[in-house]
């Protein structure tokens, strides 16, 4: 495969490594999990299985093809997945209640969740393009971008979807903050916010919302109820003790007392079974500190390098604007198909390179 | 240099990313250090008891057989309608729909819960017991509805003859929460049946077995899974009475729509036979725990939860002429010569008091004065012989006191004496009284028991044992635990010319023309001997009729005492029930006999 020797040891890979033995754990876990599951435990488990390898595929061949490419597309991705939202919206309210996802040849398919990752591409290649660069924003430079954050962020409440909402939110002031706003932004933004939550909580939240909020603070308030998953889930941790049941053994979830616990509640599942160092070992997987080039890539991939790599240049006609030949503007969609299938077969051509 | 700053402020919001980080994990950390090391042994209780559910199993109550081995108690599987409060979703939908389907009233269901909750709200409430077929089908037909209900197959008390043995075996039912108070009970939980009458309550604690346990793993919705353990049952111990069934049935069919009670006993034992009080209830209902059979047996004027045998204290009437008897025979008050003239009435004190024989019996001695029950007779004897000896005799047969029958609530006779006038009333005795006295009226108050054990006591010559319903006591294994011995509870020196005096009138009671049993209490091949008695009620309505008896007449091996309510004459009330009792008790022996020569 046509793939640049170069992107091997620039890659992090230890952000790939702890993805792979995340999923791998993720998908140890779900084997216990789903044991208990009456319709047939494997289904889920299949499922799962071909989700991951279809999941890496995608992965590779996105490491394949420039990164800077897919992010001149952002606003196409954009207003796609707005028009999906919307037309679950649509398709709910024709429906006649609330509709979260669509099923595209029986799988189940939530674009909301599809607008977290779009979401970020379009504000970070929002932001990386305006002409300013390095200059912290102000009021009206925030405008736009908050616009964009909005519009999709209200839809989704009206799924209602309040999770994948905030996330959304979060993520995305994340982004501006780390940008950088002017003061008086700040001061506004901060103030805007905090005066709108009263407002958000008189009218706009739904009493089943509220409650969720509230039961999270004191789960004891409505132990059968609300507070059920959350009282249920400290047990299922708390009895795992030091060391855990034991794979297998996990008896909260085995016999239900966790609803949802091969989707939602699956950390319980964990916590329950391997004790806390595994527990807190699992949480630390999910964090990764960004590390100086050279040290992204283990040894074993830095043998793959030939002397006079670095001085090699990556060629790409249409993003490497500074080389000889480049071409300016959006390449063709037929050029990108072309990209792609003499990539599938470019092998030789890559080694003889 | 500007974009030198900018770099540095970059760097530091990477910084504040990676203190936020490792704010997050410490939190994290620490959250799990206490769910899991802190209060992980907390947790684990708490995971545990969400899935391990201990179960009773019920233990079967102890067989109660009759002397020959036929079963007058055991168990039968029923069917009983429990609630988890713990599995219980929505109340109202379970305790109405629950309430709906058995048509019972809610507030009923609503206060059981109430009793139990001081309980873990996994205990099993019971709600129904022994619910009919119909119920069962409708209620499990719902059951997914009606979350927290349970249905369980336990073992429950059954008395095949029904009423027959209602004062003898008593009955079992749910403890009540006045009984859980009380020390006896403390190892009982609510919802566990306990004796409440008769031998099932005398001998709970033999007939109570161990309840078993099974520890079982259920899910969030209170199903089944596995089972973890089990302790199995014991059952409770076996009891054979020395009742005889074909005695009592001879006796409850006699008795069948009268007022009154009956006991048959075994005088060289103190065994009793048969034991029975009219009327009787049902215990099959009130262990179904019907309240509206409690209410109707509760309310009834003619007291069938009453034992009459044991508890009904009435004027023995002439059939404490024996006594009398005996008492002026030993004391030398008369002897076999002494006779007084009967002409129907005596006058003593100002008053007149009457012979049963209005034209009177003439001549009377001790033989016909027991024979032809004559009061005149007796009026004289009791006046020579004084309040204080017939007390004594009384005493010495240990009729004064509880006869120490093993059964609860048993009340004792009284025989008055000038002592006891004197502390009850504060007042002297007087010689009028006596006069009542020598024929079983005026302050003589004795039970039916009582009465049974001055027949043995003359049938024996002296010699008396305490009354026993219980022959032995045997373990699930076949172990005889206690084995009750003949209790002897009187043995008086007599002089043997006078008891036979005695003996010879009751023997002519029956066997003489002339005696007031002999047309309707003799065999022709067993001698009885026995006293008919007419005591009169006090609380107005027809005489109570009384029968004593034993026999065979010179070798007693079955003594009785019969009484008949407002039966008016003993003779012709209760007589009939004592031979009906001899003819079935000698009719084996009997043909035994005729077997024996046919052989020889």
């Amino acid at each position: 495969m046509y793939i640049d020797r170069r992107r091997l040891y620039h890659l992090d890979w230890y952000l790939i490594i702890n993805g792979m033995v995340l999923l791998a754990i993720g998908f140890i876990n779900l084997a216990s999990a789903t044991r208990s599951i009456d319709s047939g435990p494997y289904n889920l488990l299949l499922k799962q299985a071909v989700a991951l390898f279809i999941g890496v595929a995608v992965l590779f061949l996105i490491l394949a093809y420039d990164y800077r490419l897919i992010a001149s597309y952002s606003r196409h991705f954009y207003a796609a997945t707005l028009f999906f939202i919307v037309f679950v919206l649509i398709l709910g309210t024709i429906a006649g209640g609330a509709k979260r996802w669509l099923s595209i040849a029986g799988i189940a398919f939530q674009p909301s969740e599809l607008m977290k990752p779009v979401m970020v591409l379009m504000l970070a290649n929002m932001l990386f393009q305006r002409k300013k660069e390095n200059e912290p924003l102000n009021m009206k430079d925030v405008l736009l971008p908050l616009l964009y954050i909005f519009v999709p962020c209200v839809l989704i409440l009206k799924q209602p979807d309040l999770g994948t909402a905030v996330v959304i939110l979060l993520s995305c002031l994340c982004l501006l903050w780390f940008v950088g706003l002017t003061r008086p932004t700040y001061l506004f933004l901060g103030a805007v916010g905090l005066s709108s939550l009263p407002v958000l909580w008189k009218f706009l939240m739904k009493p089943y919302q509220k409650m969720r909020i509230l039961s999270l603070v004191n789960p004891d308030m409505d132990p059968s109820g609300y507070g059920y998953h959350s009282i249920q889930a400290k047990i299922a941790v708390g009895s795992g003790g030091l060391f855990g049941k034991g794979y297998l053994n996990g008896t909260q979830h085995k016999l239900h007392f966790i609803p949802e616990h091969h989707t939602d509640f699956i950390f319980t599942v964990f916590g329950e079974e391997w004790g806390p160092l595994h527990a807190l070992h699992l949480v630390h997987l999910q964090v990764h500190k960004d590390k100086p080039q050279h040290e992204r890539a283990p040894r074993l991939v830095h043998l793959l390098r030939r002397r006079g790599d670095h001085l090699r240049p990556v060629h790409d006609q249409y993003t490497d604007g500074d080389q000889p030949g480049a071409r300016r503007g959006h390449p063709p969609a037929v050029y990108q198909l072309w990209r792609l299938v003499a990539y599938l077969n470019a092998d030789r051509r890559g080694a003889a390179a | 240099m500007r974009e030198k700053d900018e770099l540095t402020a970059r760097e530091k919001k990477y910084k504040w990313c990676e203190g936020i980080l490792a704010l997050t994990m410490i939190v994290l950390f620490m959250r799990l250090f206490d769910l899991q090391i802190l209060k992980g042994d907390e947790m684990r209780r708490l995971s545990e008891q969400n899935r391990v559910r201990v179960k009773k199993i019920l233990a079967p109550r102890g067989t109660i057989f009759d002397r020959t081995g036929r079963v007058l108690a055991d168990t039968r599987p029923s069917f009983n309608l429990y609630l988890i409060p713990e599995d219980i979703k929505d109340f109202t939908q379970t305790v109405d729909g629950c309430a709906q389907l058995l048509g019972i009233d809610r507030d009923e269901i609503v206060e059981k819960l109430k009793d139990a909750r001081d309980f873990p709200p996994s205990f099993p409430v019971k709600v129904e017991s022994d619910m009919s077929m119909d119920h069962i089908a409708k209620v499990e037909a719902s059951k997914f509805y009606l979350p927290g209900v349970v249905i369980q197959i336990e073992p429950k008390r059954h008395y095949p003859y029904g009423p027959m043995f209602s004062h003898v075996l008593g009955y079992v039912s749910e403890i009540s929460p006045e009984e859980l108070k009380t020390e006896d009970y403390k190892k009982y939980a609510i919802g566990d049946t306990v004796g409440k009458f008769g031998l099932e309550r005398m001998y709970e604690k033999y007939l109570r077995g161990v309840d078993g346990e099974k520890r079982v793993e259920v899910d969030a919705s209170g199903k089944e899974i596995r089972t973890l353990d089990t302790k199995d049952p014991v059952s409770g111990d076996s009891i054979y009475l020395n009742i005889d069934l074909d005695v009592q049935t001879t006796i409850e069919k006699a008795l069948e729509g009268k007022k009154g009670g009956a006991v048959v006993s075994d005088p060289r034992t103190g065994g009793i036979l048969a034991l029975v009080s009219h009327p009787a209830f049902d215990p099959n209902e009130l262990t179904s725990g019907s309240r509206e059979y409690w209410k109707t047996i509760a309310t009834d004027t003619s007291h069938p939860l009453q034992n009459r045998v044991i508890q009904g204290r009435f004027p023995p009437g002439s059939t404490f002429k024996p006594l009398v008897a005996l008492a002026a025979l030993e004391k030398g008050a008369i002897n076999e010569h002494t006779s007084f003239s009967c002409g129907g009435h005596f006058a003593f004190a100002g008053h007149v008091f009457k012979c049963w024989q209005k034209k009177g019996h003439g001549t009377v001695s001790i033989h016909k004065g027991i024979v032809a029950s004559c009061d005149v007779f007796f009026y004289n004897t009791g006046l020579r012989t004084g309040v204080d000896t017939i007390h004594q005799m009384a005493e010495k047969i240990g009729i004064t006191r509880p006869t120490g029958i093993d059964l609860p609530g048993e009340k004792s006779g009284l025989v008055p004496s000038t002592e006891w006038k004197k502390k009850t009333f504060g007042e002297k005795w007087y010689e009028g009284e006596t006069v009542s006295v020598a024929i079983g009226q005026g302050a003589v108050w004795l039970t039916p028991v009582g009465l049974l054990q001055l027949a043995s006591f003359v049938g024996n010559e002296g010699v008396t044992f305490r009354p026993r319903l219980v022959n032995r006591i045997v373990s699930p294994e076949g172990k005889i635990l206690k084995k009750f011995e003949p209790e002897m509870t009187a043995n008086v020196k007599l002089n043997k010319d006078n008891i036979t005096l005695v003996k010879e009138g009751m023997k002519g009671v029956v066997n003489e023309p002339g005696g007031t049993a002999y047309s309707n209490a003799r065999l022709e091949n067993v001698s009885i001997s026995g006293k008919t008695g007419s005591a009169q009620s006090g609380t107005g309505g027809a005489d109570h009729a009384w029968f004593i008896a034993f026999a065979p007449s010179d070798a007693p091996s079955v003594a009785m005492s019969i009484l008949v309510e407002h039966g008016m004459h003993g003779a012709s009330a209760a007589a009939p029930i004592a031979k009906a009792v001899a003819e079935t008790m000698f009719k084996q022996q009997q043909e035994i006999k005729s077997a024996a020569l046919y052989v020889h």
